[in-house]
């Protein structure tokens, strides 16, 4: 709730930039940054929170980190934020219908090619001399 | 006058481009040579319009719309040149000169050689003239307004930054310089035959472009380093994915190339690939220029231009495609090898390249693609193409380490990796180290295991050759791979072993980051050129706790565009970057923002200079080849020439 606050604040007064301070405990502030690569700065173009320097970002840093610290998970952060933002928030994209072209497809690309290849190089075989 | 004088040479070029294509399609011995005098004329002609569009910038003449657009009197004279193909019209014009410089090279020195060649020089004009017709009309970097203005609008404060000014030239060398394999493919589709001859005129062109092409997106990767955000150097922006296609269909191009010259093998294939390097160049271009794809390139955003240029697009791609269809079912090649010779390596390069090729256009492409369908939006962002195009490359990588020692035709498996004994005991070793120092992670070891394959590898092929006199093929592969290696394993170090700490801080107090101790000592402001700047002091101190190094990252803000932008301070060495931002916390009270104090932020990236050298050094492994092998080749045509003369 708190968040919600800070974030509803944030967009209230625009530049507000809350400090951001790294969370105590080291092993919570490596999830940090790992999640911060994770999700998409909703202002910016392709950059997460984690490489940009918009306002914005630095106010999602400081909502997943208080999340963190109290004690939710990578994936209850995840659907919080995607609750409130779409799954546009999320530079990966989640595996579903709509996306099952986009995860298969160059594997697809990838096997196919490789039996065209297999196949020809069969036919084509060095005869023994 | 200026002005004028470009617009003029701009149609001059024009014309010459039309007779260029006119006179290269009659099948006359005069119609020839005036074809490759107009391909000169036309190159000087275009020069000569870029050159009289940076006089304009120079002058700051603010009554020619586009420099009141993208140019101000207090810049530096430098920036002010530059700023000249630092926007649409005059990166267009940029352009279409590379493309007639290369147009008039190419037709000196390879098209008139052949039948193949002199349809080639017909295509090139009739590029040329497409493009610089769409300049005339829809992107005229010349327009007058009246009245003049007193001063310009400025330009973007990122883009006021060396890296960026050579960026566009180097990449447009490389974009550009795919019209040429390009139009000797139509060449060869006309003729209807193609050749190992065709193979050895065409690889040169194809090797210089690719070399161009990967100095220029380094160049990028590098300014974005230090001007955007926090120092990363590659965001998986829609643009940047633009320029990786051509390069990575370029580099299987390149490859395929190899084969059919050596041993006649993959014509279509090859001629195909030629065909889609440079569709993706074009698109590359498209997507940049057209706003197409909202990102952080996009600084012109004009959809009706975009339409002239997606026409453009069509026309080109199109009669291509339609002419391969048609024609490429008469190159037929009859090869034989083993699954682990020489060729079956460049098919795994092959095959990974245009998957990857796939996998990015995929991911570029899919956001608008959902958003047409009208769909819920989605990101397509760096851990889906992380994912998708890491596993491909080390594939391709385990077969890279492996090529060189392969042998053509009939290499088995044994005999390469009989040879590769230590390149597998060096990779398995960086395989075991990474594991230790970072558990957990399966894609990083296998990646610096990858890297040091290849690395070693090259080494071992290079130690095996070192009492041969070696061809300018041998150094370019030599070259280019270890180049590769290097930023390979730059990139995986990054990955894997970066950390990072942000702090807020008062005057005296010292950050620590590992063994790094960094002291802010305050802000000073400071008056550039044309922005001011927070300046803030940050001393390293060495184990002593003496200062070492004094660093001086900014906040600056510049008037003109009303932007501020970070200025990052970046202690390079050999094994890693510290780089060093700072921000402001800041507070909103009524309409005045208040700076409450300062935040520090620290990473250290180790190894990532090595992405830049090792790249670089791929970059120049390939112009090597490509000028290299075609300056020999002219030498022995000239003498070739001579000796009947002298006979006679």
């Amino acid at each position: 709730m708190r968040a919600l606050l800070i974030l509803m604040a944030a967009l209230m007064l625009g530049a507000f930039v809350a400090p951001e301070r790294p969370l105590g405990d080291p092993a919570q502030e490596a999830r940090a940054l790992n999640l911060f690569k994770e999700l998409r700065c909703p202002t910016c173009i392709a950059q997460s929170i984690h490489d940009s320097n918009a306002d914005i970002a630095g106010d999602l840093r400081v909502i997943v980190r208080e999340q963190i610290a109290q004690g939710r998970t990578n994936e209850e952060i995840r659907n919080y934020l995607v609750a409130r933002y779409g799954d546009v928030i999320l530079l990966r994209p989640p595996v579903n219908g709509t996306t099952l072209p986009l995860w298969l497809g160059p594997w697809l690309i990838f096997l196919v090619g490789g039996g065209i290849v297999f196949v020809a190089m069969r036919r084509h075989r060095v005869k023994s001399d | 006058m200026s002005a004028e004088l470009g617009f003029l040479s701009l149609l001059l070029a024009l014309g010459c481009a039309l007779l260029q294509s006119y006179a290269a399609f009659t099948k006359t011995p005069q119609g020839l040579a005036l074809a490759v005098s107009a391909s000169r004329a036309q190159a000087v002609a275009a020069l000569a319009s870029f050159l009289f569009l940076l006089a304009s910038f120079a002058a700051s003449d603010f009554s020619v719309t586009n420099v009141v657009a993208n140019s101000h009197s207090t810049k530096p004279m430098f920036f002010k040149i530059a700023a000249g193909w630092g926007n649409h019209e005059g990166s267009m014009l940029l352009w279409a000169m590379i493309l007639s410089l290369y147009g008039a090279f190419f037709a000196q020195f390879t098209g008139r050689k052949s039948v193949d060649g002199r349809f080639a020089i017909g295509v090139m004009g009739l590029l040329s003239a497409g493009v610089l017709a769409f300049i005339a009309l829809a992107s005229n970097p010349f327009w007058r307004q009246i009245p003049a203005a007193t001063d310009g609008r400025g330009l973007n404060p990122l883009l006021q930054d060396i890296g960026l000014i050579i960026h566009p030239p180097m990449l447009y060398l490389g974009y550009v310089g795919f019209a040429v394999p390009f139009a000797m493919a139509m060449g060869a589709l006309a003729k209807g035959t193609i050749d190992k001859e065709w193979a050895k005129r065409s690889r040169p062109w194809m090797l210089i472009a690719w070399g161009f092409l990967t100095w220029g997106i380094v160049l990028g990767s590098w300014w974005a380093y230090r001007e955007l955000g926090w120092g990363g150097y590659w965001f998986w922006d829609p643009v940047e994915n633009a320029s990786l296609l051509p390069w990575l269909v370029g580099a299987a191009l390149v490859h395929s190339t190899l084969v059919l010259e050596r041993r006649g093998g993959f014509p279509g294939w090859t001629v195909l690939l030629a065909i889609i390097t440079f569709s993706l160049s074009l698109i590359g271009t498209f997507i940049v220029r057209s706003g197409l794809l909202t990102s952080v390139h996009a600084f012109a955003v004009d959809p009706a231009r975009g339409l002239a240029i997606l026409i453009y697009l069509l026309v080109a791609i199109g009669s291509a495609m339609a002419l391969f269809v048609w024609r490429a079912k008469s190159f037929e090649a009859d090869i034989h090898f083993t699954p682990a010779s020489r060729e079956a390596m460049i098919l795994v390069n092959n095959l990974v390249m245009s998957s990857a090729a796939a996998a990015i256009f995929l991911g570029t492409l899919y956001p608008l693609l959902i958003d047409a369908i009208g769909a819920a939006p989605l990101s397509v962002g760096a851990p889906f193409f992380a994912a998708t195009a890491i596993p491909l490359f080390i594939i391709g990588m385990a077969a890279m380490g492996l090529a060189p020692l392969a042998i053509w035709r009939k290499g088995t498996l044994m005999q390469a990796l009989g040879q590769s004994r230590f390149a597998l005991g060096i990779a398995l070793a960086g395989i075991a180290l990474t594991i230790a120092l970072k558990p957990g992670s399966l894609m990083g070891p296998l990646a610096v295991g990858a890297a040091l394959w290849v690395g070693a590898g090259t080494v071992t092929y290079g130690v095996k050759q070192r009492k041969m006199r070696w061809t300018l093929d041998q150094w370019a592969m030599v070259l280019g791979h270890l180049g590769l290696a290097i930023a390979a394993l730059g990139m995986a170090s990054t990955a894997l072993f970066s950390t990072e700490v942000s702090q807020a801080v008062k005057p005296g107090e010292i950050v620590q980051l590992g063994k790094v101790q960094a002291r802010f000592d305050g802000i000073t402001g400071v008056r550039g050129p044309n922005f001011t700047a927070e300046r803030a002091q940050i001393s390293l101190l060495g184990e002593d706790g003496k200062v070492s190094r004094t660093l001086y990252p900014e906040r600056r803000f510049y008037p003109a565009s009303g932007m501020p932008t970070t200025e990052a301070a970046i202690d390079s060495h050999f094994l890693g970057d510290l780089h060093v931002t700072v921000s402001a916390l800041t507070e909103k009270e009524g309409e005045k923002t208040i700076v409450k104090g300062w935040a520090v932020r620290l990473f250290y990236r180790p190894l990532i200079g090595w992405i830049w050298v090792g790249a670089a050094l791929t970059g120049l492994g390939s112009l090597i080849g490509g000028f290299g092998i075609g300056w020999r080749r002219r030498r022995q045509n000239q003498t070739n020439a001579a000796q009947p003369q002298g006979a006679s």
